[in-house]
């Protein structure tokens, strides 16, 4: 039996016994480690190196920024503009929910996070206007996947350290196939809505009612201006612009909006303190990464493609293929750090950017938590409408499409992708 | 002095998340305000990083956060699901001990010859220990789980099942993404 073969099993063993993922990739390290005779020590180097890097931070701070917004205010106001908004249709709730999301996931990097501080409050509201509830979860879940796609992202930061990019460039690259997807999902919620009579048609669009929410929400709205106009202005980098919108958000929300308190803050820190206790799987996840190169995974992954398809357009679909069928099952962050080494060289050699891989393996974790069995917004969702994972995974099945089609449409036109990079920090060489 | 043992990570973990978001911060207002530029804020608040994700980590630990793949164990019948998670848990341990030995070896290695960091001029083996006290803790909460499910009565499958039904099986959010 080939080495790494014997590796293969051990992951797929370890994982499927139920250990917690960081040690089952660890564990898995060892074992590559000693089969081809690397001292183990390297493991213990890289358990405190790989996490000091000064871009990771980015994802606590936003983490623990995206929180306070949500408990401080913000994500209610951001949800009283786009009801003044996008209120008049059919449906309007669930249009509510997209529209609301795509404007949180301006100042929240996570997809989990953007569903919660949303969902929490139109999916009761849709309940309450008797939306069905797998229905109303399934908008909030699938909407709320935007988070890492419409920048700040901190999938797309995991990306860039791991493949050496950008992280301005990469941000920007997530603008169009967000707000692409966000239409493609709005549409999809609106035919559904109609076919099913969910929900009234609410007041007639007219500017006055947007401008007053746009007026009483302008420090929600001034936010991504701020973290986004940062950072493009030169101002500050991506983690540093972190840093600001924690005090900013810590700001807004004790003396202007009134509604952080002492608990709330706690609470927070909290929450990021486990959000931050799961990023240690990145460090047995690069270790990993690092020992593949040994096992020549590239080569032998490029081979592969090679043989099935000379065609760069059905390499990416099969590619795309693989990455979504790993992230049913796969934590984001150590699918990101596991495959980038894996396709990256060969895709490059073929002339495929790596900006426009980079999205496109974030898009493909973008439907992984949304289909069991570790799906992050579907658990989100599910528990905030009170229903079974089970009904929520089968109502988002339709908001999986937009997702998909966003793919396929960046194979053919990776334009999409680098249009917004290209135009800002002139074409790549 | 039990709430303190009880939540020992969580504040030191939630104070090293403090400590990064004003160092990076102070960067900025150094750099604007003061119009200088501090180094020594980058190098302390990664120290805090490192140190927040281990603490953190044994904290989702306690609070069952951490992301386990269950659909083949809960397919399996409970003696068989048991048995998985026994398993599996076993070699999580052994992976930890593997840790503790490795990372030992590396901080005496460090303990030889003095490693200075480069800006603050501290120490790295300070630092650096992190490594061993987050995997003790993490082993520490991992028997923790044991126990409190011995004694809860043995109900479903220890660290995975909550105690108690009204406590929700992971705390709100899933991952990091």
């Amino acid at each position: 039996m080939s080495a790494s073969l014997i590796v293969v099993l051990c992951f797929v063993g370890f994982t499927l016994l139920g250990m917690p993922l960081f040690a089952a990739v660890g564990l898995t390290t060892a074992v590559a480690l000693v089969l081809i005779d690397i001292p183990v020590i390297l493991l213990a180097q890289n358990a405190f190196t790989a996490l000091q890097p000064f871009p990771l931070l980015t994802i606590p701070l936003f983490i623990l920024a995206g929180r306070l917004m949500e408990t401080g205010g913000m994500a209610s106001r951001m949800i009283a503009i786009a009801q003044s908004l996008v209120g008049a249709y059919r449906g309007s709730m669930s249009m509510v929910t997209i529209f609301g999301c795509a404007l949180f996931a301006a100042l929240s990097g996570s997809g989990p996070a953007t569903t919660a501080a949303i969902g929490s409050v139109t999916i009761p509201e849709m309940v309450r206007q008797g939306y069905r509830p797998r229905f109303a979860a399934a908008v909030a879940a699938s909407a709320g996947a935007l988070g890492s796609m419409i920048p700040p992202s901190n999938l797309m930061i995991i990306y860039c350290l791991v493949a050496e990019e950008s992280i301005p460039r990469m941000f920007l690259a997530g603008f169009l196939p967000g707000i692409s997807v966000a239409l493609m999902l709005m549409v999809t919620a609106y035919v559904i809505s109609v076919r099913r009579g969910y929900g009234s048609t609410g007041d007639r669009f007219s500017f006055r009612p947007l401008l007053q929410a746009l007026w009483r929400g302008k420090w929600a709205v001034f936010t991504p201006v701020l973290i986004l106009g940062g950072i493009y202005g030169g101002v500050f980098t991506p983690t540093e612009a972190a840093s600001v919108a924690v005090f900013y958000a810590l700001f807004i929300g004790v003396f202007v909006y009134r509604e952080l308190t002492w608990d709330r803050f706690a609470d927070a820190l909290k929450f990021t303190a486990l959000m931050s206790g799961i990023l240690i799987i990145i460090a047995p996840s690069l270790a990993f990464g690092q020992v593949l190169a040994f096992y020549d995974m590239p080569q032998a992954v490029q081979a592969f493609l090679d043989t099935v398809a000379a065609n760069p357009f059905w390499v990416m679909v099969i590619v795309g293929l693989i990455l979504i069928a790993v992230g049913t099952f796969m934590e984001s962050l150590a699918q990101i750090i596991l495959f980038t080494p894996i396709f990256l060289p060969g895709l490059v050699a073929m002339g495929v950017d790596p900006i426009v891989f980079g999205i496109f393996m974030v898009m493909s974790c973008e439907i992984g938590f949304l289909t069991p069995p570790l799906g992050g917004n579907l658990n989100v969702a599910a528990r905030l409408t009170n229903i079974s994972i089970e009904q929520v995974s089968v109502g988002v099945l339709p908001f999986i499409l937009p997702y998909m089609v966003m793919m396929l449409a960046m194979i053919v036109f990776p334009e999409i992708i680098t249009f917004l990079p290209d135009l800002v920090y002139g074409p790549r060489l | 002095m039990r709430l303190l043992l009880d939540r020992a990570e969580e504040i030191v973990a939630q104070a090293a998340l403090c400590l990064i978001a004003v160092c990076v911060f102070a960067q900025v207002i150094s750099r604007y305000v003061f119009s200088t530029a501090i180094t020594w804020t980058e190098e302390l608040a990664g120290f805090a990083m490192v140190w927040a994700v281990y603490m953190g980590a044994a904290v989702a630990v306690r609070d069952r956060f951490h992301i386990r793949i269950l659909f083949a164990v809960e397919a399996l019948p409970r003696p068989l699901a048991l048995a998985a998670i026994l398993l599996g848990d076993l070699l999580w341990m052994g992976f930890c001990t593997l840790m503790l030995v490795v990372g030992w070896e590396y901080i005496s290695l460090l303990w030889q010859r003095e490693f200075i960091s480069p800006s603050l001029g501290i120490d790295q083996k300070w630092p650096q220990s992190i490594v061993i006290i987050g995997y003790v803790a993490i082993m520490l909460r991992a028997a923790q789980l044991y126990v409190r499910w011995f004694a809860g009565g043995r109900v479903g499958l220890p660290g995975i099942t909550p105690p108690s039904p009204d406590e929700p099986q992971r705390a709100e959010g899933t991952g990091s993404r």
